[in-house]
This record gives C-alpha cells, sequence and structure tokens, in this order.
C-alpha cells in the first residue's frame, strides 16, 4: 500500500512540474469567472407558477439548465485531463526509467496501480474545483442550491476512472501516450453515437449493422450516457422529465449501463495489469 | 557466503529480425558471487550483460534457470530492499531536482524520511554534487547524472549494488573518484556486480571477472589467475655481447637497447640463466614477471570465439 501511496505522490509531483494543475486550474477558473460575471436574474415566469417541487418555472428551467451546462463542462474536463494525463503510462515505461522503477522492492501491479489513481486523483481535483466552482457560483447567484450535482461529480470521476484505464491500457501496449488519447477520444463519442443507436436503426436497418452496434454498444463503456442520466436525475422532476425528452433516453437502463461500464473498467484493469507483469523491459 | 548465485540462465528473444527464430542471448550462464567483493561482467557489445542484470532484477525473466540474490528466494522482491542499481542509459525524471529524486527513489527502497535526508546529504557530497543538490535533473551534464545516478544506487545502503557502466561519460578525475567510492563500499563489506568495457579500470578495482561472448559464459576467475602468464619474463642487463647468440638454448629476444624478453618452460630454467648471466659477469639491473593485461586477456578470448559480426 505504501509503494502506491510514493507512487501516487510522484505522479502528483510530476503533474505540479508538468503544469497540468496550472493550465486546467487557469482554464476553470476564467469559466468560473466567467460565469460570476453574467448577469442573472431569476425571471418569474407565472405561469404555471409552483411546480411539483415548490419551485416556479423559471427556478426549474435554471436548474435544468445548470445541471446540463455542468455536464458538458465535466465532458470538456474529461477530455482536457486525458490529453493531459495521457503521457502517465509511457513515460514511466522508457528505457531507462522503467529499470529504475522495477529495481526498487515494489510489484509491478503497485507501479501501475499508483499511476492509475495518480491520474484519477489529479482527475478528481480538477473536477471538483471546475465542476464544483461553477455549480457554487451559479447558485449563489441564483440562490438556488441543488446539491444534485455531486452525483455528478462521482460519475464524471467515474468516466474518467474509465478513460484513464484505455489510456493505460494503450500506453502499456503501444509505450506511447498518443495511441491511448486517440481511442479514448473516440470512444468518448462513439459513446454517445451509440447511445443513439436506436435511432440511427430507423435507417440503417441492416442485421449486421444492428449486431455490431449493438455489440460494440455494450462492450464499450456508456461514458455519456453516464453523465447524461446522471443529470437527468436531479431532484426537480419538472427538469427531468424536459431531459428526458430533449434527450431521448430511450429504453437502455440506468443500472445496465452502470454495470455494463464497470465491466469494461475491471476488465481493462485486469488486462494491463496482465500485459505489464508478463512483459521484459 | 555467496551475494549473487546464478544457475543455468537462459534468455531467449524473439528475433528482432522478424524471422521465426528465436534470438539467444543468454546460454546457460552459472557462476556465484561471493559476498563483499567487486566482481566485473565483461563481453563485447551485445553479448548479454545488461540483460543478465535485468534478469536479476527482476525487470527481465529468465526463459529458464535460476539464481538467488543474497540467499533469498528467487522472486522475493522485498530483497530489493537491500539492492541497489545504477542503470545503463538511465533517464531519470528530469522534473525533479536531485535532492528530490534520492527522495522519492529512497522512499521506494521504504526508508523514512529521516534516514533519507541524513543520506541524501551525505551522498551527494561523496559523488560531488552538494553544491547541485536542488538543481533540476534536465540542467545536469551526463557525468553530473551518472554520479547522481551512483548516490541513487547507494541510497539504501545496499548490501549488494548493481551498476552498468558506472564511468560511463565521467571524466578521468570523476573516475577515479568513483573507482575510490566503489573501493570505499567495499570495505565497508558490501558487493559490488559491474558492467564495464573499461578494461583497465575494471582490472584496477575487481576481485573477480566473468566473461561473456555472444551469451556464453567463455572465462570466469580472480583477475590474478587471467593475467598471469606462464613464465615470461623482462629482463634489463648491462652487456654489450649478443645474447641471442650467447644462450641460443633460451629463448631469449633483445627487444630493444639493454631490454631482454624471455620465456620459459618451467620456473628452474630462470634460474639457470641466471647462474649463468652471473658467470659471464653480465650485471643483471632487472627481472620482471610479465603480465597479461585484462584487455589482453580478453581480445584472445574474443579472437578465439569469433567476431560478434558474423
Ligand atoms: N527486448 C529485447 N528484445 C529483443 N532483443 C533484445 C532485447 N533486449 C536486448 N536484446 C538483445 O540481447 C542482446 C544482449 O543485449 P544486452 O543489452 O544485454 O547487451 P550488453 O552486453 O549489455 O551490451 P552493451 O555492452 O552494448 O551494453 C543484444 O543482441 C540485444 O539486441
Ligand atoms: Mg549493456
Amino acid at each position: 500500500m505504501n509503494n502506491i501511496i510514493e507512487i501516487i505522490r510522484f505522479t502528483f509531483r510530476e503533474s505540479l512540474s508538468k503544469k497540468v494543475f496550472l493550465v486546467l486550474g487557469i482554464i476553470a477558473s476564467v469559466f468560473i469567472l466567467g460565469i460570476f460575471l453574467i448577469p442573472m436574474d431569476k425571471i418569474s415566469i407565472s405561469l404555471n407558477s409552483n411546480g411539483e417541487n415548490g419551485l416556479n418555472l423559471g427556478e426549474n428551467i435554471f436548474l435544468f439548465f445548470q445541471i446540463k451546462f455542468l455536464s458538458s463542462i465535466g465532458g470538456f474536463a474529461l477530455l482536457a485531463l486525458t490529453f493531459a494525463n495521457s503521457g502517465l503510462f509511457s513515460s514511466i515505461f522508457e528505457k531507462g526509467t522503467i529499470d529504475l522503477f522495477l529495481s526498487k522492492p515494489i510489484t509491478r501491479t503497485q507501479l501501475l496501480l499508483g499511476r492509475y489513481l495518480g491520474g484519477l486523483l489529479i482527475a478528481t481535483v480538477i473536477i471538483v474545483y471546475f465542476v464544483g466552482g461553477a455549480w457554487l457560483v451559479s447558485s449563489i447567484k441564483m440562490n438556488l442550491f441543488n446539491w444534485y450535482f455531486s452525483v455528478l461529480i462521482f460519475s464524471l470521476i467515474f468516466s474518467y476512472a474509465i478513460m484513464n484505464s484505455v489510456v493505460m491500457l494503450f500506453g502499456i501496449i503501444t509505450k506511447s501516450g498518443i495511441p491511448g488519447l486517440i481511442i479514448t477520444f473516440f470512444m468518448y463519442f462513439a459513446s454517445s453515437l451509440l447511445a443513439s443507436r436506436e435511432a440511427i436503426y430507423q435507417f440503417i436497418n441492416k442485421g449486421t449493422f444492428i449486431t455490431i452496434a449493438d455489440s460494440l454498444y455494450y462492450f464499450l463503456p456508456k461514458i455519456s450516457q453516464i453523465n447524461d442520466y446522471v443529470s437527468s436525475f436531479g431532484d426537480t422532476k419538472q427538469a427531468n422529465e424536459l431531459l428526458n425528452q430533449s434527450l431521448k433516453l430511450g429504453t437502455d437502463s440506468y443500472t445496465m449501463i452502470f454495470s455494463t461500464s464497470l465491466v469494461f473498467l475491471f476488465f481493462t484493469i485486469s488486462v494491463s495489469v496482465k500485459l505489464i507483469n508478463n512483459r521484459n523491459f | 557466503m555467496s551475494a549473487i548465485s546464478i544457475n543455468n540462465i537462459v534468455k531467449d528473444y524473439k528475433n528482432p529480425k522478424g524471422e521465426n527464430k528465436i534470438l539467444r542471448v543468454l546460454e546457460n550462464v552459472s557462476f556465484n558471487v561471493e559476498k563483499g567483493t567487486i566482481y566485473g561482467l565483461l563481453g563485447q557489445n551485445g553479448a548479454g550483460k545488461t540483460t543478465l542484470i535485468k534478469i536479476l532484477l527482476g525487470i527481465v525473466y529468465p526463459t529458464s534457470g535460476n539464481f538467488s540474490l543474497l540467499e533469498s528466494k528467487q522472486n522475493d522482491r522485498n530483497i530489493l530492499e537491500k539492492v541497489g542499481f545504477l542503470p545503463e542509459n538511465h533517464n531519470f525524471p528530469k522534473f525533479l531536482s536531485a535532492k528530490e529524486f534520492l527522495y522519492y527513489f529512497g522512499r521506494l527502497s521504504h526508508l523514512n524520511t529521516n534516514d533519507i535526508s541524513i543520506r541524501t546529504t551525505k551522498l551527494l557530497d561523496m559523488v560531488g554534487l552538494s553544491a547541485r543538490s536542488n538543481s533540476k535533473i534536465r540542467t545536469f551534464s551526463k557525468g553530473m547524472m551518472q554520479r547522481l545516478g551512483l548516490a541513487q544506487a547507494m541510497i539504501n545502503q545496499p548490501e549488494l549494488v548493481f551498476l552498468d557502466e558506472p564511468t560511463d561519460g565521467v571524466d578521468p578525475i570523476g573516475r577515479k573518484e568513483i573507482r575510490d567510492i566503489l573501493l570505499h563500499l567495499k570495505s565497508q563489506g558490501t558487493t559490488i556486480f559491474l558492467n564495464s568495457h573499461l578494461l583497465s579500470e575494471v582490472e584496477m578495482i575487481t576481485d573477480r571477472v566473468a566473461f561473456l561472448n555472444k551469451g556464453k559464459l567463455v572465462k570466469e576467475g580472480s583477475i590474478s589467475d587471467l593475467t598471469a602468464t606462464k613464465h615470461e619474463f623482462n629482463l634489463v642487463l648491462s652487456t654489450t655481447e649478443n645474447l641471442e647468440h650467447l644462450y641460443p638454448s633460451f629463448h631469449i629476444k633483445n627487444v630493444k637497447d639493454d631490454i631482454y624478453y624471455t620465456r620459459f618452460d618451467n620456473e628452474d630454467e630462470l634460474n639457470v640463466l641466471i647462474d649463468d648471466l652471473r658467470k659471464n659477469n653480465i650485471t643483471i639491473r632487472e627481472i620482471t614477471p610479465i603480465k597479461n593485461s585484462l584487455e589482453d586477456v580478453f581480445i584472445k578470448l574474443v579472437k578465439n570465439t569469433g567476431d560478434i559480426n558474423e
């Protein structure tokens, strides 16, 4: 365990000197400042004045946009973090570096997991600051606090855990950060495309295409759906309905989305662990 | 007590040329290294020296065979707490300062913070980097990095140190300093295993060496055994006579001026020659046994076993 903690600390130190925190921190701060400067008013749309949750329609619309907005900031943070952390694994596999790590009383699995968790922790800090900051400033301005945003933070971290595991796997296979980065980006966009695969079946209705798309859908992690679903679960029921309509979420169940994504995560991590333990460096 | 024992290690790689053949990099290598000695592993480029060290440290897996470090079980990674390593062509995290580098790698060797800071001060002083302890590694010259690597290899006061080309890129004064450091370590009981091409240096400090040629162990022994020759001498004499003609039964050759070379089949013959020379009133100013340098031994071995570029 201590070995893993040391690798996590080392990874943090590396991130600090590679200015990952600085750059992402500045981007986030500019964003949050921007939100602060936007003039926001409680427009009280008085028709239909009180919703079931005791808030008026104007307030409900705000909460609806807030969580959608936070979710898209989160999506940006995920891509930015994947980019910033893409060298996390390839850099320690470099000749002359890996030898030194592996000559220490630490197992390859510990080295790998330390690196993985280090990246995840970096992402957590950024996501909490970015999404949490945007939430806090906009909530204060509207004096309307939807604590449900914290679930979104978890789903974003979970998404990053999956994306980081893909970078890790391809980092081990190719000893480079770029292929993992490209594949992760591709997977991210594929996940939103596959989420609406049923709509696509309306006009591409070939059996083989459906089989392939379906298999891909169930195998690949459902990154976009995870976050869309979470943001549709706000405690404002009206907003929830609005969101459900606008997203056409279809029939995929929340449990299925989460569990298959979790299976994918375990799959990439275990393949990575297996590969690193069999490799001659 | 052996610090390293190696038993029939074989390592095969897939042939990099892409053919379906395998490339045998190490072939049934076996030897022991006694505790508290300096052991040199010699061989041409590509002979398999680095591969052998990497196998011993668990960085590369052997195809077959076994080994043990400090009498531990094979694959017991905890024994590495007592082992130090300086890799060849190292690539240290450039964003760290010298001090931080020793800190993180000391922590990975399970040292506590206090011990690390004491050792760091001492080691940076020993390798002559005290003044640069807070500089980033990316600002270091090649030789400075090598020195830092050496400090790193000693951070945990190891009982056994592996050094792959320790003097690579280091200037002559620095090389002498490194030799002194290694001798000092040895005097404290540390076992040192080193790979090197600089045979004259290896000869100065090692107790035993092994020669690898194309993955095979072709010779192993103590420096004195390997470099000793059979009854060959240089004589420095004061004479105007032509000794080559005077003693045709001895293999005497005039090397230059008054220096003569001679070789005997057994040691008694030397004394017969001395008696004869004295009888003829020839002054003997010097008799020195000829030793082969390690380099001579190495070149002879390689010539006998063929070239790497076949
Ligand atoms: N990962 C690998 N895959 C395939 N072949 C390898 C691998 N690593 C080393 N080799 C081969 O193993 C042989 C021995 O390499 P090694 O690095 O052990 O040599 P060395 O004796 O240390 O040489 P040098 O003096 O140049 O450092 C070489 O032919 C090399 O090409
Ligand atoms: Mg080598």
